[in-house]
């Protein structure tokens, strides 16, 4: 998840086409990327909005189980893994967001095509369930969820791969204490984000429960083709197995979190576990 | 001829005199079909639980217009007919148009009990509309399907309640859901299917003994979730009312046994003891 970039490119309050490609000639690095997007947008009226989307957890492994899915012959992948259209772009509106997808023409060829993002931010968001719903109400969503101890700890690690100088403990007690950052986003709330219960609950308030499915991170890790293969029967497209499963976005060597912090996180966890596997009538064990 | 009801097949039924004066009424509105609304929110159950009132009682408001008839019955037994059929059943676009003109919002629905019931349904109303409003009202099972057995009675139905019980546990009777006095009180298995299909915060699920008792609280109650101010009514009449004597105790007795597993599993859906 990029989510340093991410974060500059929202600070700025520009908008409408105009502020965003100023944005992008902004940053010399972007300029390739808008050109890329330049004549997807000019198709956009041609393109689809997105059939699935797997809108979280952050650290869950989204981005290895996005790029599975798209290893499918039916399934057609977005301009880039994470769109962020939802949570930050929403006011560019459909037209913009229909430029990422691909074009009608694939489902000439072949009836089941279709196509999805993942952005992992979305999970976290206030507005982003609803928005989902308003722009397409038959979309599938995809949940992954792993421990979240564990998730915690990596989300940590990814903030201090960005340049976060807080440690891990210093981090849970300014969560705790609802200290915000500069640039704080919903990246760095490492604690909220891993109460899974109170926001699959919000999800099912807004879509229906036959358009969810909840994903055991850990299930994906140790089998990612039995996963997979679950993903592709929940999306109506042909079953097959994929030739590889390489790890995508890898956290990289890890040192281990201390014991009195994994004490404090499960402490922590632990009602919000139980209210989880009661809302999916399924214990994950954490 | 417009809706059926219970004897929707019934030749002599569709060409009574009251039945025809309703079809002529309907030809124009079949006509302006294409310029009419789809509804925005329905009472889709449950039988015998209040439904009629209720629904009399939201189409008193005034951003409210009611449908041609309260049960349309069209998803379980005119769907063939299509949607320029359905529409005809509700107000126009035109009338909408005119009424968010002076400020005021505008929605429709229908309120056919019998819809719950059927699983692929609930998937032909949300595809229908997306943003669809439901409203289900629930009644102690063991006095709705009491006063679904006297219903039954007032059109001539003959046998005792047990008889008509034992009929249901085997199956004999092959009436539609709707009308099964004994499986017609099982609400969880219907709102599982529904809430599969149906976003949880489009869904309202309400005690049908609340509503009797304080019906002004709980049709406000109804309003609010339709995104509508609160409105008072001059009066809460009690609509399409049955009247008939208490029911015996050993069948009620067995009854209440027979439902208790099915509503603890309600109540765990819903995350409400009704407390029945």
């Amino acid at each position: 998840m990029a989510e340093g970039k991410g974060v500059v490119f929202f600070n700025n309050k520009k908008e409408g086409y105009l502020g965003l490609l100023a944005d992008y000639l902004g940053d010399i690095r972007k300029v390739p990327i808008a050109l890329a997007f330049l004549p997807r947008l000019l198709t956009s009226p041609l393109r689809s909005l997105p059939d699935f989307i797997v809108i979280g957890f952050p650290k869950c492994g989204t981005t290895s189980l996005y790029e599975y899915l798209v290893g499918h012959p039916s399934i057609g992948s977005a301009f880039g893994k994470e769109t962020f259209f939802f949570d930050h772009h929403h006011k560019k509106g459909l037209f913009w967001y229909r430029a990422y997808f691909p074009t009608f023409i694939h489902r000439l060829f072949d009836s089941a095509f279709i196509c999805g993002e993942a952005t992992a931010a979305y999970s976290t968001h206030p507005e982003t369930y609803k928005r989902i719903f308003d722009a397409n109400p038959k979309a599938r969503i995809i949940v992954l969820l792993r421990n979240p101890v564990e998730r915690a700890y990596s989300n940590y690690r990814h903030l201090a791969r960005l340049g976060h100088e807080r440690s891990f403990e210093q981090t849970i007690d300014d969560n705790l204490e609802g200290k915000r950052y500069e640039r704080h986003t919903t990246f760095h709330d490492i604690l909220a984000s891993g109460a899974y219960a109170g926001y699959l609950e919000k999800l099912f308030g807004v879509f229906p429960r036959g358009q969810v499915l909840v994903l055991s991170s850990d299930e994906f890790f140790t089998d990612p083709d039995a996963t997979v293969k679950k993903c592709f029967s929940f999306l109506g497209v042909r079953m097959l197995s994929l030739k590889e499963y390489r790890k995508f976005n890898p956290g990289g060597r890890k040192k281990e979190m201390g014991q009195e912090a994994r004490e404090k996180l499960e402490r922590f966890y632990r009602p919000h576990n139980k209210r989880l596997y009661e809302l999916l009538g399924r214990d994950f064990g954490w | 001829m417009v809706g059926g009801g219970q004897f929707g097949n019934d030749a002599r039924f569709y060409l009574s005199g009251a039945n025809l004066r309703k079809a002529i009424s309907f030809a124009p509105r079949l006509l302006t079909s294409p310029f009419r609304m789809l509804p925005d929110f329905m009472v889709i159950g449950f039988p015998k639980c209040g439904t009629t009132s209720l629904y009399g009682f939201l189409t008193k408001h005034p951003s409210i217009c009611a449908a041609f008839q309260k049960e349309t019955t069209f998803f379980t037994l005119s769907y063939r007919r299509g949607m320029l059929w359905y529409r005809a059943f509700f107000p126009t676009v035109i009338e909408k148009r005119f009424s968010e003109l002076r400020g005021r919002k505008f929605i429709t629905g229908e309120a056919s009990p019998g819809y719950v019931y059927f699983p692929d349904i609930h998937g032909k109303i949300f595809r229908m509309n997306p943003k669809i409003r439901l409203i289900a009202l629930m009644r102690n099972p063991v006095d709705r399907a009491y006063s679904n057995y006297m219903h039954l009675v007032r059109r001539g139905y003959d046998k005792s309640m047990e008889e008509a019980i034992q009929d249901d546990v085997e199956n004999k009777q092959a009436r539609p859901p709707s009308y099964n006095i004994l499986t017609g009180g099982i609400y969880f298995e219907p709102l599982k299917c529904l809430l599969e299909v149906v976003p949880r915060g489009q869904v309202l699920l309400l005690k049908a003994e609340d509503f009797f008792d304080n019906p002004k609280k709980i049709t406000n109650e109804c309003f609010r979730f339709l995104g509508l101010p609160e409105h008072e009514l001059g009066g809460y009449p009690k609509l399409n009312k049955g009247e008939y004597g208490g029911m015996d105790a050993e069948t009620r007795a067995r009854l209440e046994e027979f439902y208790r597993p099915h509503n603890a599993m309600l109540y765990r859906l819903v995350g409400r003891d009704f407390g029945w």
